[in-house]
């Protein structure tokens, strides 16, 4: 018989069925929880993506040069067009200006337009056909039009396919509520209307590969000229940007973690197993059995194990997998990509070996350092410590960073696991130092973590940074609900009204007035261009930076203002009427590093304003307050060409009367920003759904962990148990050692889960989101209840049993 | 008022479960304070599960045993747990240490558990009587056999029990070692009037007790001079 079919014959005993089911959960964990960060970190990619109907999209004032879209397709990417424009649409007796989008045939390249097609029926559907349209609800109402009517647009005359419910986004979240009507740009010679405008918007949609995208991302930025710009689904709010890029790098944390800690369980178990075997070592050395043949069996053992629990465990990865996108796709409002069997597959295979290899192989390598008579005669034998798993470590750390490519990340994260360790060990002792100061039950239990210190330290440490994870998981989930997306007061402007002529300011604020009941002032706005700072002008190169660029080269909009708060001032003094100068919003300031004293010129159609700045100040964006950028003192605009905008609070129950009012103004474009604002909540709230459930996943696999661990010395915590009641420990006293000894495990990893929980949310409220800081003392008191709360739970429930068993048959094991 | 033995067995049977045959066949003992009994048998015999059913960590399948006239073998099970914690004293062939505790805290466990003051003094002075005051923060692995069983005979006296089981004490020990072992067992009993009952295949250590029993086929009967 071969020699590595002896340990099948081992197959009763606990800690190879639990080896295996370690195994089975490790591939579980390592390689579904990474597929499914992935699969939720692709479709909230898709999400965004499909908000702008590309991966990348290049915005200018003017054509687009040819080489720009010859230089996508030899980046291999699938590229489509659109031009946008206002004009004016007619049906029948009405007229209505509109934003017109003429869109390549394959647009959108990512998503679609939702688009109601029949009675109640609503489609996703690409761009519409040659000599049809979508209008969106409210120009299909004005125009009192439906599908199947027609609608004339410049010479051209088009039938509607369909009313337009959402597509994607043009620019800004604002011009997202502007595409009116939508047509095929075949059609928009019929229409004559291109030479007519001087303000046509011209857009290049590229997508494909990642890696192609971000090629042609940098040939695109070197070679932009003025009046382009690079617009991606983070730009198209920086404050989505600004939660997705902290979320993304939390999933991958989360995913690396949750394969350290099935990692963790594995070698807790192989380490067991490999234990329990000194005895069938020490009858085959002493029957004269070669150490590295009893070596090469266990490995030749080992290395079916691992195949064997691979099977199931991709099996329960693929179902957990389904079940997992088939519950969260519903609640997150979009669809996950159904995984991948070559790759789910793949990461099994890879996960499966690379455990065996670097996490069992070293606990059977200390198999060489038993001498023999130490096995025969039953004597304690060194085990394989911490620093036997460090390889494996390191490869975990290492496939980890071919998946995440964030060096920082995989460093910080091995640093954290690290110091948790460090501290949870020196913590375990200081406890069991400071119980022994008065014998008792607990100080007893308390001791035993005292000689099994680094694998309890390791055991704390590993359910604390889940348990920390799991904490900052719901402050992110808190900080999202909190955010100003899902908490504006109920009385916040949601309708904004541009392009209010001068000659209709004074009959538009008295129509709102006797609508809303109460007085709306019209701001007035010019449209500039910042052309110098201090006498420098400003160049396409003078910002190096994306964002600094855009903002520089950006169509100002100016206003004149009295500022009479001074609340808001950061730094200077206020404006006043009749004086001179610029106020500046204190976000533009630091990304242009402009100063109170700079010198600004603003110029458009041959008029130039320069003037200094005389103040920095904040601006509450989230306010849906009319808000500029650059504020002047009044009168230093006078005589430039000027609009109105406004923005007012409107019950959705005064929806028919806005109508009627509105038809008054048939130039005016009235913005529901109600739309922009569900967009986004509906967005961030199936962010906070999917980094929940991806926590709630991790929790699970912190909570493997504990059972490993406590499975893994279950023979030892039995023998103990068992003399104890033979020394006449009744049951109470049995589950006071087991309180006693999970309680102080449980307060140990409460603090570090509540330190490490601690500083992640601090950085996340501080980077993500603008939350007080006194949220953080009940984060703290949570973790250690949690951690107290999961540890008792954990002891309790596994070994519950062996304190009610009668202690004879473990007393000979 | 008749005075009770310390412990009795009447009548007490036991069977092995699989297969079913008789193990124990009508044992009848009476264990005087203060005695040294020695119980002789061959290996299979049924000496440990006697020994396990005098410390009530086994019941007789007939048969009863009394503890100082109560009936011991008829309480549940966390009461004899109890009354043997406060009155038993076990000491066992391997030893059976708690690997993570150090030899002082071995010895205090008993006393812990029982909630009994000035453990870490009377542990201290129960080491130091069986020679062990050098290695008291010695953990078990860091011990010889014999001074693994002298710990474990501390722990068996630490608690002043009325009755000592030791089963097969030399067991795992070298024939000097051992009768240095027999020698402290005998002296706890000679000082402490401590009720020794010994368990042991050895003939020649089992004649240093003052009673002798052999077990043999089931059935308990004294053993020849």
């Amino acid at each position: 018989m071969p020699l590595w079919r002896l340990p099948i014959y081992d197959w009763r005993r606990r800690e190879l069925r639990l080896m295996f089911v370690c195994l089975l959960v490790a591939v579980v964990a390592g390689s579904v929880m990474l597929i499914f960060s992935q699969e939720l970190n692709t479709a909230l990619t898709a999400h965004a993506t499909s908000l702008i109907g590309a991966d990348l999209v290049v915005h200018g004032d003017t054509s687009i040069p040819e080489p720009f879209e010859v230089n996508a397709t030899g980046y291999h990417l699938q590229t489509a067009t659109m031009k946008t424009f206002p004009s004016m649409v007619f049906s029948r007796n009405k007229a209505r200006l509109a934003m017109v989008e003429a869109v390549s045939g394959n647009f959108p390249l990512r998503g679609n337009y939702l688009v109601e097609t029949g009675a109640g029926k609503v489609s996703k559907l690409g761009a519409p056909s040659s000599h049809m349209v979508y209008v969106d609800e409210k120009l299909a109402h004005f125009l009192n039009v439906t599908i199947g009517s027609s609608v004339t647009l410049g010479e051209a005359t088009l039938t509607i396919s369909g009313i337009l419910k959402q597509g994607p986004v043009v620019e800004d979240l604002f011009s997202a509520l502007a595409p009116a009507l939508v047509l095929n740009d075949t059609d928009l010679s019929q229409t004559h209307l291109l030479g007519a405008f001087a303000h046509i918007g011209y857009n290049l949609y590229v997508a494909g590969d990642q890696g192609d995208v971000s090629r042609y991302e940098l040939f695109t930025k070197q070679n932009l000229q003025r009046g382009m710009r690079i617009g991606t689904a983070g730009d198209l709010n920086p404050e989505i940007s600004h939660i997705i890029q902290p979320l993304q790098r939390y999933f991958s944390l989360a995913a690396m973690v949750a394969a350290m800690l099935a990692a963790i369980a594995f070698a807790m178990c192989a380490n067991a197993y490999v234990y329990s075997q000194r005895q069938v070592v020490g009858i085959l050395l002493a029957l004269g059995v070669v150490r590295h043949r009893i070596l090469r069996a266990y490995v030749i053992f080992f290395s079916l194990l691992a195949i064997l629990a691979t099977l199931p465990g991709l099996l329960c990865g693929y179902l957990l997998d389904l079940g997992l996108t088939s519950i969260l796709s519903p609640v997150l409002g979009f669809t996950l990509p159904s995984v991948n069997p070559a790759y789910l597959f793949f990461t099994g295979f890879l996960a499966s070996p690379l455990l065996m290899l670097f996490f069992a192989i070293p606990a059977l390598l200390s198999l060489n350092g038993w001498s023999l008579g130490a096995l025969l005669c039953k004597a304690e034998i060194h085990q394989s410590g911490l620093l036997g798993f460090i390889p494996g470590f390191a490869v975990i750390a290492g496939v980890m960073l071919w998946q995440v490519r964030e060096v920082w990340l995989i460093f910080s994260v091995s640093a954290m696991i690290i110091l948790a360790v460090f501290f949870s060990r020196l913590l375990l002792i200081f406890w069991s130092r400071f119980a022994f100061l008065r014998p008792s039950v607990f100080s007893m239990a308390v001791g035993r973590l005292k000689q099994n210190g680094w694998a309890a330290g390791l055991q704390t440490a590993s359910l604390a940074i889940a348990l920390a994870l799991f904490m900052s998981a719901t402050l992110v989930r808190q900080g999202l609900e909190k955010s100003w997306y899902a908490s504006l007061p109920a009385d916040t402007p949601n309708h904004f009204f541009i392009d209010i002529l001068p000659s209709e300011i004074t009959s538009f604020e008295a129509g709102l007035m006797k609508l809303t009941g109460h007085k709306v002032f019209v701001r007035t706005m010019v449209k500039a261009r910042l052309v110098a700072i201090n006498g420098k002008p400003v160049m396409d190169h003078t910002y190096t930076g994306m964002h600094a660029r855009h903002l520089a080269n950006r169509e100002f909009n100016l206003s004149e203002t009295t500022q009479d708060e001074k609340n808001n001032l950061i730094e200077g003094h206020l404006l006043m009427a009749g004086g001179t100068g610029f106020s500046v919003e204190s976000g533009l300031a630091r990304t242009l590093d402009l100063h109170v004293g700079d010198w600004l010129s603003f110029s458009e159609a041959g008029r130039t304003i320069t003037q200094p700045i005389v103040n920095l100040r904040k601006v509450t964006w989230s306010s849906f307050k009319v808000n500029f950028f650059v504020e002047a003192a009044p009168g230093s605009l006078a005589g430039w060409p000027y609009s109105g905008i406004a923005s007012v609070y409107i019950p959705n129950n005064m929806q028919s009367k806005l109508e009627l009012f509105d038809s008054h103004y048939p130039g005016i474009s009235d913005i529901d920003v109600t739309q922009v604002i569900g967009t986004l909540r509906g967005y961030v709230n199936a962010v906070a759904r999917g980094v929940s459930s991806l926590s709630g996943l991790l929790l699970i696999s912190g909570v493997l962990l504990l059972w490993a661990g406590i499975v893994a010395s279950f023979t030892e915590r039995r023998r103990e148990l068992a003399l104890m009641r033979l020394l006449g420990a009744g049951q109470l006293s049995l589950l006071w050692v087991v309180v006693s000894e999970f309680g102080v495990m449980g307060i140990t990893g409460g603090m570090i889960a509540s330190i490490l929980g601690g500083g992640l949310s601090q950085y996340l409220a501080r980077m993500v989101f603008d939350l007080h800081p006194q949220y953080f003392g009940f984060l703290v008191l949570m973790g250690v209840l949690l951690g107290i709360a999961a540890f008792i739970a954990a002891g309790i429930f596994m070994l519950f049993p062996l304190l009610r068993h009668p202690p004879l048959v473990f007393l000979y094991e | 008022m008749t005075a009770h033995p310390l412990l009795e067995l009447k009548n007490v049977e036991r069977r092995l479960k699989i297969p079913d045959i008789p193990l124990l066949c009508g044992i009848t003992l009476k264990v005087e304070k203060g005695q040294t009994i020695a119980i002789l048998g061959a290996s299979g015999a049924g000496k440990s599960t006697l020994i396990h059913l005098m410390a009530g960590i086994e019941t007789p399948d007939a048969g009863n045993i009394e503890l100082e006239g109560s009936a011991f073998s008829e309480l549940d099970e966390e009461t004899r747990t109890r009354m043997r914690g406060e009155n038993i004293g076990i000491v066992f062939q391997s030893f059976l240490l708690m690997p993570s505790l150090t030899a002082l805290e071995n010895v205090m466990l008993p006393l812990i558990l029982l909630g009994k003051h000035a453990a870490r003094s009377r542990a201290t002075e129960a080491l130091e009587q069986v020679g062990l005051s050098e290695r008291l923060n010695h953990l078990p692995n860091a011990l010889s056999g014999g001074e693994q069983q002298r710990v474990a005979i501390a722990r068996a006296f630490v608690i002043s029990p009325k009755l000592l089981l030791a089963d097969e004490p030399t067991g795992n020990l070298d024939m000097d070692t051992g009768a240095r072992i027999i020698d402290l067992l005998l002296d706890l009993n000679k000082h402490l009037r401590t009720t020794l009952v010994l368990v042991t295949h050895d003939e020649s250590l089992s004649r240093r007790c003052a009673y002798r029993y052999l077990l043999k086929n089931g059935i308990l009967q004294e053993a020849q001079p």
